[in-house]
């Protein structure tokens, strides 16, 4: 995260200062939205993750420790509710029918494209978080470990898991990628 | 470009990055009013307060159980 918020109004958001609470939402809403869009990829479902991870912040904000980074702490609130938004949305619709609101550049032949996103849509969920932070938004490995408190290591585990059962699946179907 | 790199690169083309977008609407009031709406108590709270005020009642000997717990 970009953003430092000043140690008064770290000091001033645990104690339950309104203002101070504000004025970290103002710096760094917009930036903690932009993670969870990455991971719901669902405008309106980002603005009620948005609003959970703030309120579950303010609700543990007596254990944040204003020492420490609070993009960082505030990043893995986000992780977390944004997590549990797909865990509900599971069931409800597929993982295809969540990204056509996005932009469409031009694409493979719609037949390879319904079996990479039927592939994708399969994985588990702890593999697709994964895939979709390293494969799709191509973020660093270090990165996506902090947001998800993981080491780097089981990061890289659950990439290469996730590219290889992504693989296979595709070859099932008769893909070769 | 590696199988993977290949594989990726595919994946990216059907399900695309997202643009880093701010939210469409300020989503600061909605944040104020979940933080100040009052807890709802489910029908699991009422459960349990109402299972616990009976064990009590009936092992009263429980009691220090229960205020371990608490």
């Amino acid at each position: 995260m970009s953003g430092t918020p000043g140690r008064d109004h770290l000091e001033g958001f645990v104690r339950g200062d309104q203002t101070a609470f504000e004025a970290l939402f103002r710096q760094l809403g917009a930036e903690v939205y932009g993670w969870i869009l990455r991971i719901v990829r669902d405008a309106s479902a980002a603005d009620d993750v948005l609003v959970e991870a703030f309120w579950r912040a303010y609700r543990g904000r007596a254990r944040f420790d204003p020492t420490r980074s609070f993009g960082a702490w505030m990043r893995r609130i986000a992780t977390n509710a944004a997590l549990d938004h797909l865990k509900r949305a599971r069931g409800r619709r597929d993982h295809g029918a969540i990204v056509v609101d996005l932009p469409t550049p031009a694409g493979p032949d719609p037949d390879v494209a319904r079996a990479v996103a039927h592939a994708f849509g399969s994985l588990p969920e702890k593999l697709r978080i994964v895939a979709t932070l390293a494969l799709i938004e191509e973020l660093p490995h270090a990165e996506i470990a902090d947001a998800l408190d993981l080491p780097v290591g089981t990061v890289k585990s659950r990439v290469f898991r996730a590219t290889r059962r992504l693989r296979d699946e595709l070859t099932r179907m008769g893909i070769r990628p | 470009m590696t199988d993977d790199e290949a594989l990726a690169r595919l994946l990216r083309s059907v399900v695309r990055p997202v643009p880093a977008v701010p939210p469409a609407r300020d989503l600061w009031p909605l944040v104020v009013s979940r933080s100040q709406a009052r807890v709802r108590w489910s029908w699991l709270d009422f459960g349990l307060v109402l299972a616990v005020a009976v064990a009590l009642v009936l092992l009263p000997n429980w009691r220090w159980l229960v205020l371990y717990h608490l």
